[in-house]
């Protein structure tokens, strides 16, 4: 063994993309029942060319319903978060009660909120703030019932008043755990987002997209559409990556 | 950089901080049976003992950082400079060095703040530059930004849990005449288990035995 790294190597990068959309053609060659699996990376390409317009206009739809669901979700969940840090201590069952709301599946919520508020973009959105809200208030009740830190204590020695302690300790002591409850949250956003487009038949957004895709039988569109899915929570990731890698630099 | 010089400095009547007879409850056993201490105005008080026989206990009592169930305690008044055990902890990482060297000042709305934290700083720590990130540095250097920001509180007295465990030997007794000079009039309680500490820095030494206090002749 001798240990050594090896280091990155741009070819080896770009040999492992070209083995990939290698494997995307073979597999694209597959045909079952008279149908191939996938569209080729051609025609994936071509289908692209044609749809890019109505594309894009899904995919910002997509991502705004996501966005806009996400910030709701977190907003809720940091007044519940918060409301739940202060009776935890004397009612220790909020916790329990939390993690058992966040384990029910958001999508299961959909025909719940599709019943109470219509089918419109109302209940999309709720059904994916449902998704978010409980991780961002668990992760918030345990950071605001965390005890109170060796900072605090050195300033309430110096004298600082509680909101100045509070200020100089709670949003940088937080940062790490917030983090990690806002990417697990937007991941589950963009997942639910797509699936209530599919399931509630939406005029806009990338599940309306993939089913129409599927009832026309358009292999290529379809593909194109997975695929941007998938580009579309990646991004999502990469940018919450560097978000936690940021918040990660500053946690104590 | 505390604006009192060690001239003319001496214990006077007045108490700092005391406890009289406190007893501290663990979860299962006590942490003190009966503490006794009085540090006095100027006073430099070593707390000794070995591991696990309440020395920090005491310590945290006497900053009203933990309760007791029996006697009487005279809290340090705010403002104290305090080192902890876990230093680390108490630095604030995401601040620069000279950021939370100048703490005690900057609570306290002083504006030679960065000034006095500065040129402790150059003291304490003369190899370190000031702006660098606090949660950047090695332990003994995290150590010695704790000391300065304890000396750069603006109160009577000053608590140091330790404050050299982590510093290499060959920097104690430098830090040690940087202490004695930094104190000034100050009254200053000392946990060590180093004799040298003692000798050096202290007048008066205080054992604890068994969870309780024993005052040593000097």
């Amino acid at each position: 063994m001798s240990g050594r790294r090896l280091a990155p190597s741009r070819s080896a990068s770009f040999l492992t993309l070209a083995g990939a959309v290698g494997a995307w053609w073979a597999v694209a060659q597959i045909h079952v029942a008279g149908r191939p699996l996938l569209a080729t990376p051609g025609a994936t390409l071509g289908a692209l060319s044609r749809a890019a317009p109505a594309l894009s206009r899904d995919l910002t739809a997509t991502a705004a319903l996501a966005g806009v669901g996400l910030g709701a979700g977190v907003a809720a969940g940091l007044v519940i978060g918060a409301l739940a840090a202060v009776l935890v201590r004397r009612a220790p069952v909020i916790e329990g009660l939390l993690d058992f709301a966040r384990s029910v599946p958001p999508v299961v919520i959909l025909p719940v909120c599709l019943l109470a508020l219509g089918y419109n973009e109302i209940a999309r959105l709720a059904t994916v703030a449902f998704g978010c809200v409980w991780t961002v208030s668990l992760a918030v009740m345990t950071v605001a019932s965390s005890p109170r830190s060796a900072r605090r204590e050195m300033l309430d020695l110096a004298g600082a008043t509680p909101l100045r302690a509070l200020a100089w300790t709670q949003p940088w002591e937080s940062l790490g755990v917030l983090v990690v409850g806002l990417r697990t949250s937007a991941s589950t956003a963009v997942v639910v987002a797509v699936v209530t487009e599919m399931i509630a038949g939406a005029e806009r957004g990338l599940g309306g997209r993939v089913i129409a895709a599927q009832i026309a039988g358009d292999t290529e569109g379809l593909t194109l559409d997975v695929l941007a899915a998938g580009a579309l929570g990646y991004l999502v990731n990469l940018g919450l990556r560097a978000l936690e890698r940021w918040a990660r630099r500053l946690e104590p | 950089m505390s604006g009192r010089t060690p001239e003319g400095r001496g214990p006077n009547e007045t108490v700092v901080a005391a406890l009289d007879r406190v007893r501290v409850l663990g979860r299962d056993h006590p942490m003190l049976r009966e503490a006794t201490l009085s540090l006095r105005a100027g006073e430099r008080v070593a707390l000794v003992g070995p591991n696990g026989a309440g020395k920090s206990t005491l310590v945290r009592v006497l900053l009203g950082l933990a309760p007791s169930v029996e006697g009487t305690v005279q809290r340090a008044a705010a403002g104290v400079g305090y080192v902890p055990q876990g230093y680390a902890e108490s630095l604030f990482p995401w601040f620069s060095v000279l950021r939370n060297v100048a703490l005690p000042r900057l609570v306290a709305r002083r504006e030679d703040a960065y000034d006095a934290a500065r040129a402790l700083a150059g003291r304490i720590l003369p190899g370190v530059d000031p702006r660098r990130r606090a949660g950047r540095l090695s332990g003994g250097e995290k150590q010695a930004t704790a000391l300065a920001r304890a000396l750069a509180s603006l109160g009577d007295l000053v608590i140091a849990d330790e404050p050299f465990s982590a510093i290499a030997t060959s920097n104690r007794e430098r830090l040690r005449g940087v202490l004695r000079e930094e104190l000034g009039g100050r009254a200053l309680l000392l946990v060590t288990h180093d004799a040298s500490d003692v000798a050096d820095l202290c007048e008066r030494t205080v054992h604890i035995i068994d969870r309780c206090t024993v005052e040593a002749s000097p």
